[in-house]
């Protein structure tokens, strides 16, 4: 059996007790490979952006395009659970939240929740929010009549806590493009 | 010490949430003031869901339309953010550097700019950029923003070797980070030998009063324990021994530093030949994990007190059960080896991140026996304020979680993540561009159908009037040929005159029929007459030429207008027009192309590095155990052989 002292200070070595080291060497390493892997995050962001702004630009021409986003306000007065929207009476998207999106709605995050084209003329959209209250579920829902021209419709699904009536409100808002 | 380790690529989140993005929640539904604000706020979306490449396209397409509006210097700073939240350390410093380029932002903006920026050299290891980029956040800046970079500019102090001065009460204005920085200090002041000095700043940290925050509380124990566990060690340089003791058993026994300290206990006990003490809390030990370190050193330390008291029977046997379990063990230490294999730790990477919660109870038990090397991806990369073990890939193999909680592994970690989500983003683009391409050459063609139908039928409408044309003149020159009819191609002024021949040789027979003497006027007109015919005649020839030569250019109109329509139905099966889309279209799907080469090329080294590490890792244990080994196979034989020399000859 070799001295005790040096078992001390091995295993004080090896438990990293004394070793402030760690946050310190760790700047101090190789950047290369970072470099590298940087340099490539940058090509594919820069080309991710140009294919998306190709993809819309082929698929959802502004003269046709419909945009639908999802906003929401603290959440005291409703938990969101589920989302769908229609068209015409018909259904375009639906969207099941977990914890995560819900945190993100609250934090200021929108969601894009629908991306499409319509034809020129009055169409009807409706959505359809099912969640939970503090003392009871709720579902409920929005609708908004549209007139599509040439130009693109944004709308916006915002749930605000409603403090004069003490629960949620639905509304779907329509941006001026 | 951990939780300043994860500045490498995460920690700013937290931080940066907390300046830029809570306004944003509290005050959303104000801030919104057009319809670029809703591209702000799916980048956030994604964001906080820590899916950064969707958020960083999102504001580099509002980028490269009409911007963002709105949100004052928010989408700078954010992306900034998020940038190093992806691991793009030179695209953040450029974005901060720019916002310091313009004098007039605000000041709170300028502060961020300046801290974040610091952080960033202080990431790199460039100390002194770091300290000079904090010098210039002014006083105001946020309060907890504010101890976190005085954190910073201790720990700069340290690796500077620059703390000799700095006392406990300096710290004590860090708020949460002043545990933290008691700690570093302590530390630092041990591995200088210091002892005292390091014991002044670990009892300053074990005097602190545990918040009541049940999670403080879990992570200011943890801290309270390693500091009684070094203040234990320091002690035992010192050759405190009793002190020492003191320190040890103040360490929870649950705690996760408890094995070191039932080990230091020992260890201070034999230095003060109380074998039999040193005895308790080594037996305590060798019931626990052979994978710890500490009770690895059990196996050979509590043979080792045997021996010092005389027990030489107890001695061999406890070091022969060693050399059993030390063999078990290094045969588990090869098994891991061999099954950590490069793809074996691809698929962990690439796998889907669990939350803390669920990665707790995985690693806790899973049913798989003690020495597999059960790992799991977390997504809980930005909470690096804990104490625990805060990765972004956690094990439950003790072998492996020294290496799990290196900075160097975690980044390759990190950066082969990212890696495998660029693949998977690549190689999603790659049908899709098919279909494109495709879609464009269909909506092309149907394009020039229609295009080609309209110019086919005013082709068409001009062909059918030349034909009428042309069958109108023939049918003429045909019926002036056959009745040789001279008149009808002479010139104007010999049609004229023969038509007032013909008017005199009606007004003549009227004449004749009402008796009149008309002989003398008929003889002149019929010379008239003649005359005018001879002339027509000798005209003829050249005018039928004439008019078979307008004939034939109707024909060659017609011939031309032929061709025309043949070659629209050319253009129209070629599509000449839609080789500049297909040209944008190809060049983007090269491009694909070659980034997806560069990111396969770069996944496979970065996943052979790491098994490289994982290897090195283990191969190390595998050797420490040897050495163990070796000197319990000494230790037996040195006993035996002590055995021997007093049996009688």
């Amino acid at each position: 059996m070799t001295l005790p002292l040096r078992h001390w200070l091995r295993l004080a070595a090896l438990l990293s007790l004394f070793c402030l080291s760690l946050f310190l060497t760790s700047t101090a390493r190789a950047q290369e490979p970072e470099v590298k892997v940087e340099s490539l995050k940058e090509s594919v962001l820069t080309l991710n952006r140009d294919l998306l702004i190709l993809e819309e630009e082929l698929l959802y021409p502004a003269s046709t395009q419909v945009a639908v986003y999802v906003s929401m306000d603290l959440g005291t007065f409703f938990a969101l659970d589920a989302i769908k929207l229609e068209i015409d009476n018909q259904l375009v998207a639906s969207e099941l939240y977990t914890d995560k999106q819900t945190n993100a709605l609250f934090r200021g995050g929108v969601q894009r929740l629908y991306i499409g084209n319509l034809k020129s003329g009055e169409h009807e959209i409706s959505a359809f929010f099912t969640g939970r209250g503090p003392h009871k579920d709720y579902k409920r829902g929005a609708k908004l009549i549209i007139n599509k021209n040439q130009g693109p419709i944004v709308l916006e699904l915002r749930i605000v806590d409603s403090t004069a009536q003490l629960q949620p409100v639905f509304e779907i808002k329509q941006w001026q493009m | 010490m951990r939780p300043l380790l994860w500045l490498g690529r995460t920690s700013l989140l937290l931080a940066l949430a907390g300046f830029v993005c809570f306004p944003a929640a509290n005050a959303a539904e104000k801030m919104k003031t057009s319809v670029a604000d809703l591209r702000y706020g799916v980048a956030l979306y994604h964001y906080y869901q820590q899916d950064y490449i969707p958020a960083l396209s999102e504001l580099m397409v509002a980028d490269t339309r009409d911007g963002i509006q709105g949100h004052s210097d928010n989408p700078e700073l954010i992306a900034g953010g998020i940038s190093l939240a992806f691991g793009m350390q030179h695209h953040a410093e450029s974005v901060f550097t720019t916002i310091l380029q313009d004098q007039r932002r605000p000041q709170s903006v300028r502060d961020a700019a300046w801290f974040y920026l610091g952080k960033l050299h202080y990431i790199r290891g460039d100390f002194s950029a770091a300290e000079q980029s904090f010098a210039r956040v002014s006083e105001s800046f946020k309060p907890a923003l504010r101890a976190q970079l005085q954190a910073l500019q201790f720990n700069i102090r340290i690796r500077q070797n620059n703390f000799a001065g700095i006392t406990p009460e300096d710290v004590e204005k860090l708020r949460s980070w002043n545990p933290y920085a008691l700690y570093n200090l302590g530390a630092a002041h041990a591995r200088a030998g210091n002892f005292k000095s390091a014991q002044e700043f670990f009892a300053e940290l074990a005097d602190i009063n545990i918040s009541d925050l049940p999670k403080r509380q879990k992570e200011q124990w943890a801290l309270q324990d390693k500091a009684y566990t070094a203040l234990g060690y320091s002690y035992l340089a010192e050759k405190k021994y009793r002190a020492a003791i003191r320190e040890f058993t103040k360490v929870r026994l649950e705690g996760a530093f408890s094995n070191q300290a039932l080990l230091g206990y020992g260890w201070a006990a034999v230095a003060q030949e109380e074998y039999d003490v040193a005895l308790k809390p080594w037996q305590v030990l060798r019931q626990r994990s052979l994978m710890q370190p500490a009770v690895q050193e059990s196996l050979l330390a509590i043979p080792y007190a045997y021996e010092k008291l005389n027990a030489q029977g107890e001695a061999v046997a406890a070091y022969q059960t060693a050399e059993e379990l030390l063999a078990r063990e290094i045969q588990l230490i090869r098994d891991m080896r061999a099954t950590l294999t490069q793809g074996e730790l691809l698929t962990l990477v690439g796998s889907d991140a669990v939350a803390q919660g669920d990665a707790n109870k995985i690693l806790r038990g899973d049913g798989t026996a003690e020495g597999s090397p059960t790992a799991v991806i977390t997504d809980d990369g930005q909470n690096w304020l804990k104490l625990d073990n805060t990765s972004v890939i956690k094990t439950r193999s003790t072998y492996l979680k020294e290496l799990f909680a290196k900075t160097r592994f975690q980044t390759s970690v990190l950066d082969l993540r990212d890696l495998l989500r660029m693949q998977k983003l690549l190689q999603q683009w790659q049908p899709k561009l098919e279909a494109y391409c495709e879609l464009l050459i269909e909506k092309q063609a149907s394009r020039s159908r229609h295009e080609q139908q309209a110019a086919q039928n005013v082709l068409a409408n001009k062909q059918q009037s030349l034909i009428a044309q042309r069958d109108q003149l023939s049918a003429r020159i045909n019926n002036i040929a056959r009745d040789g009819n001279y008149i009808a191609l002479a010139n104007e002024e010999t049609r004229a005159l023969y038509a007032r021949i013909e008017r005199g040789e009606n007004t003549i027979r009227q004449m004749k029929a009402a008796g009149q003497d008309i002989v003398d006027v008929e003889t002149r007109l019929k010379m008239f007459k003649g005359i005018l015919l001879w002339r027509a005649a000798q005209d003829f020839p050249v005018r039928i030429a004439e008019e078979r030569a307008q004939l034939k250019t109707i024909d060659d109109a017609l011939a031309s207008i032929a061709d025309t329509r043949k070659r629209i139905d050319e253009v129209t099966l070629t599509s000449v027009d839609i080789q500049p889309a297909i040209a944008r279209l190809d060049e983007l799907r090269k491009e694909v192309a070659g980034n997806l080469l560069q990111a396969d090329a770069m996944v496979e080294q970065q996943s052979k590095m790491l098994r490289d590490q994982v290897d090195e890792q283990l191969a190390a244990h595998e050797k420490r155990l040897n050495n163990y080994l070796a000197q319990a196979h000494l230790a037996v034989a040195r006993l035996y052989d002590a055995e021997l020399r007093k049996q009688p000859e």
